[in-house]
Order: structure tokens, then sequence, then C-alpha cells
């Protein structure tokens, strides 16, 4: 598990003005699921661009087993398999078709090419619909075919950008179910904006904004550094005056470990150990500044708790 | 290798989208058959005119255009006296008759003759060339002279038109070889729009083998185009004098051009309709330079090879439709057209790489990723 895979060093993209990825450094180790977490245009797909060599940095450099995968050696890179964040598929092609297409572009053997195609549609439950034209599938069958493609060629590392987007709660967990299947044998590099997601998939995670690495970590090693603890999530009724949020924090201060005042979205999420017994204290303190409380939610850390500590921001924004 | 594998995915696309079909092969096809219904008589027309003779006489000059008749046979005039020049005058207006011609003899024993003609009967010029050089002949008979002038029509080729269809029907072909702009920028702008070009790429699959692959896909429809063009124009009466392998080598020529043009175009589109609105628009613009519809004529810039070079010349399907012309309409024979072919296949080659290296630079570089993917 210890073994580097794949190393990117000082990844930077611009765009004009905007730094889309900014001195990006990971190390991805042989086996793993290594999560890439951050907000939509956190510069995600832009650093998985450059890691498939598909996007030239315009600093840095992305290796494999040591292999630069900017140079022309086709066998580094076809070790890389991508699955986009949009469907990509050929509208008028079957699925079968486009299956072994794909693999004769990945210079693979025809009949290797047709066994693969067949193994995928029977493990991603296609089967039934493998000589069906793409543009007829539902979208949940739309994207298992998106994937089967990444995978056509039988990459040893697979990079999954937003896995879980656009999918049904069945096919959701069918996917999930497949990725935990895939990582037995190669190493995964997902992104998603989905904490939960991340929080189930992957052994390790990077938390990343505004194109910086922020954190990287196992998932309850984030967690924990947060600190010990559960939330509680206190819905108000009334809305939080601005000029009154440094006085209710330093009031809450000596309660709890930490708080989170959110005026936007009416509530104050605080941490705490043994968190129900303090709640009367809490309860009492928002209402000397005229706050009624509504609803309550007690919650273990998640990944977003950590996002909020490290941004001042949630994750979903 | 993979190039061939991407030739076959776009063929397998193409079949089963109807709209495509539609697009490249019935409008060229409708084309052909409102061209085939309107200039279907014989391209040497007998033409209708009538003649009023006055009082001193014609001088013998009726009997003179009557005789007149085509190298192959047929009658250039049908020659009818008439006395009402009111009936005469409808029968212009009406385009019953051609021209309408009055003979008579001046107070100096001299032949008068006056033509009455509709300027605008594109017929009433054709039959006014001939019709003044049987005057100015008859004259000089009356006045005993021989005519200085002896002119000898040498055709380029043996066989020719022989209709006026069979001198539009190769510029149909030139139109629907040209249909492949709207075509080639619809497929490579959706490969772009859908992603599905950025897959490619993450296979390694290079540029070259890429576009050699969709533009083999196209030369394929381009021969079968061609093929049903050419069976339905003679199905609709075309009279073919020259060697199909040929013409299809010339269109192959021409459709080179096409593909490197539909890539630029490719570059620009959003959406299909764009691709059918822009490069339709492209297609017309080029068909009308090519003189595929009607001849057109441009100030000559200079002459290369004995040839004279106009501007539209720079158009590769303006000699293409020369050569396809010459190849179908005339039996010419390789050496025959080797400028024109030569012309076509050089400037086709210089439209396609430039199309080549457009493409290239808009879509198939990194930095150029849709910013949805980014």
């Amino acid at each position: 598990m210890s073994e580097v895979v794949l190393q990117a060093e000082g990844l930077t993209k611009r765009y004009g003005d905007l730094v889309a990825v900014d001195g990006l450094s990971i190390e991805v180790h042989r086996g793993e699921v290594f999560g890439f977490l951050g907000p939509n245009g956190a510069g995600k797909t832009t650093s998985i661009n450059m890691i498939c060599g598909l996007l030239q940095p315009d600093s840095g450099t992305v290796r494999i087993d040591g292999d630069s995968i900017s140079g022309q050696d086709e066998a580094i890179r076809a070790r890389v398999g991508v699955c986009p964040q949009d469907i990509v598929v050929w509208e008028r092609l079957t699925c079968r078709e486009q299956l072994q297409f794909m693999g004769e572009m990945y210079a693979l053997p025809r009949q290797t090419a047709i066994q693969r195609s067949q193994q995928l549609l029977e493990e991603l439950d296609l089967i039934e619909k493998q000589n069906a034209q793409a543009r007829t599938l539902s979208g949940g069958m739309q994207r298992r075919l998106n994937l089967a493609l990444a995978l056509v060629h039988d990459p040893e590392i697979v990079i999954l950008d937003e896995p879980g987007a656009g999918l049904d709660p069945q096919s959701r967990v069918k996917v999930r179910e497949y990725i935990h299947a895939l990582a037995r044998s190669k190493t995964i590099i997902l992104t998603t904006h989905n904490m939960d997601e991340a929080d189930r998939l992957a052994d390790r995670v990077a938390i990343i904004d505004h194109g910086r690495l922020l954190e990287l970590d196992t998932p309850s090693a984030l967690k924990r550094r947060v600190g010990e603890g559960d939330v509680v999530e206190i819905e108000l009724q009334g809305e939080i005056d601005a000029q009154k949020k440094p006085s209710i924090e330093k009031e809450l201060a000596p309660i709890v470990d930490a708080v989170l005042l959110d005026p936007e979205d009416k509530q104050v999420t605080v941490r705490a150990r043994n968190a129900v017994a303090k709640l009367a204290a809490v309860i009492e303190a928002l209402e000397r500044h005229s706050l009624s409380v509504g609803e309550m939610r007690l919650r273990e850390n998640t990944l977003e708790d950590v996002f909020i500590q490290l941004t001042g921001r949630r994750l979903r924004s | 290798m993979k190039a061939l594998n991407i030739t076959r995915k776009f063929l397998r696309e193409i079949s089963r989208e109807p709209s495509l079909l539609a697009l490249i092969l019935l409008i060229p096809l409708a084309f052909l058959g409102i061209t085939a219904f309107a200039y279907s008589e014989p391209y040497q027309k007998t033409h209708a005119l009538w003649v009023s003779i006055g009082e001193g006489g014609d001088l013998g000059l009726t009997e003179a255009i009557t005789a007149a008749h085509y190298p192959d046979g047929p009658s250039v005039f049908d020659v009818k006296t008439v006395d009402d020049n009111q009936e005469a005058n409808t029968a212009l207006e009406t385009r019953q008759i051609v021209a309408y011609l009055e003979v008579g003899v001046d107070a100096n024993g001299g032949l008068e003759a006056t033509v009455h003609g509709d300027a605008l009967n594109t017929r009433f010029y054709r039959a006014s060339v001939i019709l003044d050089q049987i005057l100015f002949q008859h004259a000089d008979r009356i006045v005993g002279r021989t005519t200085p002038l002896q002119i000898v029509e040498r055709r380029y080729a043996p066989s020719g038109p022989s209709s006026e269809f069979d001198y539009y029907a190769p510029g149909m072909i030139v139109f629907a070889l040209l249909m492949l702009i709207p075509q080639t920028a619809m497929l490579v702008g959706r490969e772009s729009r859908w992603g599905t070009l950025r897959r490619l790429r993450l296979s390694r699959v290079h540029s070259w083998e890429l576009l050699l692959g969709i533009s083999l896909a196209q030369l394929a429809v381009a021969v079968i185009l061609v093929l049903v063009l050419l069976l339905v124009a003679l199905v609709l009466g075309y009279q073919n004098n020259g060697s199909p392998l040929l013409a299809a080598i010339v269109s192959l020529a021409i459709s080179l051009s096409a593909i490197g043009i539909g890539l630029i175009v490719g570059c620009f589109i959003e959406n299909d309709s764009q691709a059918v609105n822009l490069g339709s628009t492209v297609t017309m613009l080029g068909v009308f330079v090519s003189g595929a519809f009607f001849p057109m004529t441009s100030t000559r810039l200079f002459t290369f090879l004995g040839h004279s070079i106009a501007l539209f010349d720079f158009f590769p399907a303006t000699h293409g439709l020369l050569a396809l012309q010459q190849v179908l309409n005339d039996g010419a024979a390789l050496s025959d057209i080797a400028f024109r072919l030569g012309a076509t296949l050089l400037l086709s080659l210089l439209y396609f790489v430039l199309g080549v290296i457009f493409f290239s630079r808009r879509k198939l570089r990194g930095e150029n990723i849709p910013l949805r993917y980014r």
C-alpha cells in the first residue's frame, strides 16, 4: 500500500488571470482509492486532466512509476483510464460497438477487445443492452457505459471524475459497489464534491480549494483533526444579526469546542464532547440574544466539517 | 489500423442517421431531378423562327435559313413565314418562338433585316448568334463576295452534351460533393461537443490517425454519392460519354477540399443546426463560384502553363467541375484533363492541409478542452 505509483509535483495551471491549480503535489499509492475533495471550480478536473496527460501543466511534473506522463511513451499513458464527469459516449453506436472500438483505439488485439467488452458489459449490468444504441439507454445506464469505456483497456490507474454525479440512487449503489470491487485490483483516483462519497470510498482524501491542496490524509484522521465529539446543527427561527455574531461566538466558546454561525443558513453548528448534555446551555445563550431555536440535528463529524474548518465555508457552496 | 477503425465508426454513425443521409444525398438528388425535368431538351435545339417577308422579297434569305443544319443533322431553325406582326410579337412574348425576323429590300436593292427577340430569353441569344452568321454569309453571296473569314469549329471532344441536362448533371455531382462540407463540420463538431474527441485523445490516437479516419469515411461517402448520382442521372436520361472511374478520381479530389473546409467550419459551430447553416452557406458559395449551377466568368489574373487563371480558379471545385464535364460529357481521357485534375488535387490538398492544421490547433490541443471539462 505504501508504494508510490503516481507522483505529481508542483502542478500549476493558469487560464489567463485565473490560477486553476496552484503548485499541487501529491503521491498516490498503489492499490489505494485516492479522493480529491473540493467544491465545484476548486481545480479538481484540471488537476485530473494534467495527471492523465490531457492537459499540459504550466509547471510541474506527473510521473507514473517514475516515468513522466508528458513523454511520448504511449504505454505509460495507457496505464491510466479516465471516466469523465460528463457522459461521453457515441450516441449512435451500440454499447458493444463502442467498447470494442475504444479497445481497438487503445491498441488491444481485436479478440482481447471483444473479451474485455463482454466482461465489462456483464460486470456493469449492461449485457441486456449490449446491442442498443447509447442514445436509447437510461441516464444511469449511460453512466455505467461511460465507466466501462474508461476500463476497457484494463488500466492500472483509474481516474473517476465525479462518478456519482447525476446517478439515481440505484445506479449510485451499483457504481459504488463496482468501485469497491475495482479497488481490489486497481489504483483509483476519484474526484468528488460529495463528502459522503469521499468518506465511504476513499482510503485517503486530498482536500483542495482554489487550486491549492489544503489537507491530505485518511478520512478518519482528517475528521479527528477537526476535534473529538459530536456535531449539533441548530436551526434558528429568526435571522442572526451579523453585528451580534462575535458576541454570540464569544458566549458559546466556553460551552462547546467549536462554533460556526451561518447567518445565510440561519443555522448554528456546534461541536462538543457530550454535546447533548451541553445543549441546554447553548440554547439559553442563544435565547439571550433573542434567537429562537427550531429544529436540531445531532451527527458525527464529517469531511464537510473538515472543509468548513479549513476554509470557513460549506463544501456545497 | 486505428484510422480504419475510426472510418468504420463514422460510416456506422452516418448510416444510422437518416437526417445526415438526407442532407447529403436527397438534396442533390432533388436538384438533379429538377434539372432533368427543366433542361432535358436537346442541346442543339431547333429554334422556332417566324419570318415576315416584305414586298421586295427576301433575296433567298428564308431559304438559306431553312437550309441551315447542325453538324449532326438537325435543322437549326424551324422557319414559318407570317404576315401578321402582332401575332408574331405575341408569339415572342409567350416564348412560342425564339425570334422573329422581318426581311425586306431597301431602295438601293440591298437586303434589310430586323431581328426581334426577347432579351430575357437565353435561347434567343444562342439562336441570334447563328442567325447573324447566316445573314452575313447570305449577304456576301448576294454581292458575289467570298467570305473573307471561314470559321472552322473544332470541338474539344467529339461527343459533348446532347442536352442542357447533360451540361448541368456534372455540376449536380459537384454540388453533392460540396455538401460534404456541412456533413464533415457536423461530425467533427459533435466529436468535440460530446467530449468523445477528448476520449479518443486519451486513448493516444494520433491526430493524423483521427483525421485520416474521418477523411476516409467522407471519401467513401463521396464515392457512394458519385455512383448514386450518376446512376440516377443515367435513369433520368443523362448520356455519359466518359469513364466513371476517372470521374470518381476527380470527385475524390474535389471531396478532399470539401473535407478540409468542413474541418475549418467544424471549429466555429456549437450545434448541428449551425453546422448545417454555416456549412451549407459555404457549400452554396462554392457551388456558384465553381460554376456548378451556372457558368461563371471572372477577370483573368495571369496565365499558367498556357491556362488562363482567374480569381475563382483558386477554388478547387472550379477545376474539378471542368474536369468532370470533360470526362463525363466529352469522354476526355486522363491526359486531356491532366492540368485540371492536377490543379484540383493540388488546391484540394492545400485546403485539406489548412483544415487539418486549423482543426488540430483549435480542437486537438489540451488548452482547447471545453470549459466544462476543466
